[in-house]
């Protein structure tokens, strides 16, 4: 038993010692690097380029904050219209939001230019006229459609745990829907307004593709900070920017942290149906909330459609022609791409939830103080801009003692500490699910923490772990400001490929890129939700019951 | 009748689970509907209350027809077995809610809600957070706060359920003082006999869906209808052709001769449970604690009363 005992304490070790390390080593050493050296190297100071550029933090604050509110309240337009509607039509819109969240996050914009743009199908085809859609308002309507998707599925997830009986209690009192909306379910809540407002502010502020593709000459930090370095290779500026973006974005984490922790559980978008809310349909909060859905579904329904259009058709003499012609052209921009994308983000899909997973073992199953700490810098990437996180290892592995740019293992290394920040928060609520004294059980009956990890801790959070994987596969498929600087020609990400392609104006080859990446994506889902489907039924009785009746 | 329902169907899918009921309340009464956990009697109340809608039958309250009224229109209000109090208000808050939609100042309803603080004995808890109060305090709170209101009827699902034994017995005692005190109307809904013995003016006996039998609580348990309601409330050792004994019916005496022999014996406190053996047949039978627990394998001289359910 003693020999047993040793080799389980020197791998506890080993593991506690590696994991530590390497979050230290790939998120808390680039940031710092970023810090240290932008504020020492020579050049520009960070106040003189602050001065000098204070239109553009305008900007962006200005285009950050108006869609934060417009996003938030089309998201609770969307969430409470969601809570009406019976549980074949959620299920059918539930398809159209995480469709959303498994497309590329510039593919609105990619639509809105085929749409709308100077050669639109819409403004030019249909309607014969030429209007200018470049400018702060394509922007700020683009970020509003995509971010809402996000929020709303985050705010479904919360309503869902809203106890029915609640709403019955209001209105046995007297309240008719308006006032239970506005009394019982808005206040309710509440802390998840608050969250899918800061992370909607965060993304507005990090969002450099969005302004790039229909900015027009509105110039604005992230976008600026993008052309630093792709066109004139002027990292310290890029740093510059990157640091401005930083403050805002670590005054939202802040708030964020605090109002986090007032919301339970969330999926992440990937929560079952509810079932409709007990309320008569009517009331004012009522029929603006179907408006404004009715209204979104249609813009998403619009985007997809034209982006599907884009990739299997042809433009004869003023008609569109299905055709195989753009996925026959978008080959010679792919080539082993797709592999290296697909490979990359189940590497990252795999070791990042692994990593969280061990993190949130010491964390919380041990209650450990430095993991603790080392959980908290993990979520560093999820607030700070991607661009900033990229940079940051731009800067951190160019020079000694890790040099490591150019190489293809800089990118899968950022990948992967990139879904930690996600996976520790996912895989915190998988294992929260866990009677403890299942772990104190294994050691009670002589079990070492190997046999904990084995018997207990992996098996028990099988299916937390399987959509934490599916999460970090997604968002590596999806990914681009961390990478975008860090990957060299002949390692190209799909994604990049596709940003390329919109750039360059070959709408139809990046429509065919966002139809492969969302199927791919879908593909994914589907496995992973069959696996948890499988494995799903046998565990019902591992799970804290919820409060008893 | 103040509250009157008549054939009253609710159906799911095509499993029907309340069957034409018909009953009523008589204003300032107790009624409890008793009735073991999935015989329908939350979905009876959902049809009271408005939360489900009736697939036949009418309810009338005071006169007025209520069948077809949304819940927030009908004047009942509901005390939920989870009771329910908005997490996100304090007592005051949650206690003033149902005030809001009647046309009273907002000074007459503060002076109403610390009323009811003071009549559920509360008073120094007039802000605090939901969260802070016990079960005990926080079913005190969702009572309050739909009694305020002074509804027509105010309906309770298994309202003291979650509290444990002793607070339960002294919840019973305030239901019945408070319902005094402010003349009100209840449908109580509850599957302890006990419980219902003690709360309930009339009771209300259901099994699937169907009223078994409607008395007070002595009529029930010493004429029960037919063979559910006698095997559910209380004990009994059965005969045959629809004879009975009570278990208290039954008396014993120590005695070497007597034909009846003591098999088990169960010390219960104030009672006594016996188990004997007499004529081939084993009996229950409860005794005071009065004399000197009777041992396993006396001899008893056994004399009994017989009852006969009434034949319908
Ligand atoms: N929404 C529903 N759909 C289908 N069946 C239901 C529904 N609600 C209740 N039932 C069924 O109706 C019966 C009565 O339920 P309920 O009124 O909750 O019983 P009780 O409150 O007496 O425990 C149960 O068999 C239950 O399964
Ligand atoms: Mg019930």
């Amino acid at each position: 038993m003693g020999k047993n005992h040793l080799g389980s304490k020197i791998t506890n070790w080993f593991v506690y010692i590696v994991i530590s390390l390497s979050i230290l080593l790939f998120i808390f050493y680039p940031y710092l690097s970023i810090f240290v050296q932008a504020l020492h190297e020579p050049g520009e100071t960070f106040n003189s380029f602050f001065m000098q550029n204070i239109k553009l933090t305008q900007n962006s604050l200005f285009v950050a904050i108006i869609t934060m509110i417009l996003s938030v309240f089309l998201a609770v337009s969307v969430t409470l219209c969601f809570a009406f509607i019976s549980k074949k039509w959620q299920r059918l819109l539930r398809v159209f939001l995480l469709i959303t969240m498994v497309s590329p996050p510039f593919v609105t914009s990619l639509a809105y230019i085929t749409l709308f743009g100077r050669r639109g199908m819409i403004t030019h085809d249909l309607l014969q006229m030429t209007i200018e859609p470049y400018g702060p308002q394509g922007i700020i309507l683009m970020q509003t459609l995509s971010f809402a998707s996000l929020n709303a599925l985050v705010l479904i997830g919360l309503l869902k745990q809203l106890e029915p009986s609640l709403i019955n209690s209001a209105r046995s009192l007297g309240a008719r829907t308006d006032a239970v909306i506005k009394d019982i379910i808005l206040p309710l809540l509440k802390p998840g307004l608050i969250v899918v407002a800061l992370i909607s502010f965060i993304r507005s502020l990090a969002d450099f593709q969005t302004p790039t593709i229909i900015g027009g000459s509105f110039k604005m930090l992230a976008s600026e900070g993008y052309f630093a370095v792709i066109s004139m290779g002027d990292i310290h500026k890029a740093a510059l920017i990157n640091l401005t973006l930083a403050i805002p974005a670590l005054i939202g984490f802040f708030l964020y942290i605090k109002y986090d922790h007032a919301m339970s559980v969330q999926h992440h978008g990937l929560s079952s149906n509810m079932k409709a809310f007990p309320l008569p349909k009517k009331g004012f909060f009522f029929v603006g909330s179907v408006i404004l859905s009715v209204i979104f579904y249609l813009a998403l329904l619009l985007q997809y459609g034209s982006i599907v259009m884009n990739a299997f058709s042809v433009k004869v003499m003023g008609n569109y022609q299905f055709s195989l012609q753009p996925i026959i052209d978008s080959q010679i921009y792919l080539n082993d791409t797709i592999t290296r994308t697909i490979l990359y983000s189940l590497i990252a899909g795999l070791v990042g939830s692994l990593i969280s997973f061990l993190i949130i073992y010491y964390s919380k199953v041990r209650n450990d103080r430095f993991m603790k700490f080392i959980e908290m810098v993990g979520t560093f990437p999820y607030i700070l801009p991607g661009t900033f996180f990229g940079l940051g290892y731009l800067y951190a592995f160019s020079k000694p003692p890790l040099i490591m740019t150019g190489t293809s293992i800089i990118v899968i290394i950022n990948v992967i500490f990139k879904q930690v920040a996600f996976a520790t928060k996912a895989a915190k609520a998988s294992v929260s699910q866990i009677e403890p004294t299942y772990f104190k059980t294994v050691h009670d009956l002589g079990g070492t923490v190997v046999n904990e990890w084995k018997d207990v801790f992996f098996p028990m959070t099988k299916q937390g772990f399987a959509i934490t994987f599916l999460n970090g596969f997604i968002s590596t498929m999806t990914t681009i400001g961390s990478i975008i600087f860090l990957v060299h020609p002949g390692q190209n990400m799909m994604t990049l490929v596709m940003f390329d392609v919109v750039q360059r104006g070959e709408y139809q080859v990046a429509a065919v890129i966002a139809c492969m990446i969302i199927l791919i994506c879908l593909v994914m889902s589907g496995i992973v939700f069959g696996f948890i489907s499988l494995s799903g039924k046998d565990w019902g009785y591992v799970f804290r019951s919820k409060k008893s009746h | 009748m103040f509250l009157e329902v008549k054939n009253l169907t609710k159906k799911y899918s095509n499993k029907t689970v309340l069957h034409s009921l018909s009953f009523g309340v008589d204003q300032n009464k107790i009624l409890v509907v008793l009735g073991p956990s999935g015989c329908g009697k939350s979905t009876l109340l959902s049809c009271l209350n408005g939360f489900i809608t009736v697939d036949e039958g009418t309810v009338f309250l005071d006169g007025q027809n209520i069948t077809k009224l949304y819940p927030e229109e009908r004047d009942i209000t509901t005390v939920f077995q989870s009771y329910s109090l908005f997490p996100h208000m304090d007592v005051m808050q949650n206690l003033m809610y149902g005030l809001k939609f009647k046309k009273i100042s907002r000074n007459d309803a503060r002076k109403k809600a610390l009323k009811m603080l003071h009549l559920l004995q509360m008073d120094e808890f007039s802000n605090t957070k939901i969260q802070d109060l016990s079960g005990g305090q926080q079913q005190r709170i969702a009572l309050g706060r739909s009694l305020i209101v002074e509804p027509k009827l105010l309906l309770l699902d298994e309202p003291f359920s979650n509290l444990d034994e002793k607070l339960r017995l002294t919840m019973r005692h305030e239901l019945r003082q408070i319902q005094k005190e402010l003349n009100m109307t209840m449908v109580f809904v509850t599957h302890d006999q006990q419980e219902a013995f003690s709360i309930g003016d009339q009771i209300l006996v259901m099994d699937q869906g169907q009223i078994q039998q409607i008395d007070t609580g002595q009529g029930l348990y010493s004429t029960p209808k037919n063979h559910f309601v006698l095997k559910f409330i209380g004990d009994s050792n059965l005969l045959d052709n629809g004879e009975y004994i009570r278990p208290e019916d039954i008396v014993i005496k120590s005695d070497s001769n007597g034909d009846g022999r003591i098999e088990q014996m169960d010390f219960q406190g104030s009672t006594i449970n016996y188990l004997i053996k007499y004529k081939e047949r084993v009996f229950h039978v409860t005794c005071l604690n009065r004399i000197e627990p009777l041992k396993v394998g006396t001899h008893v001289d056994v004399q009994y009363k017989v009852s006969k359910l009434e034949e319908k």
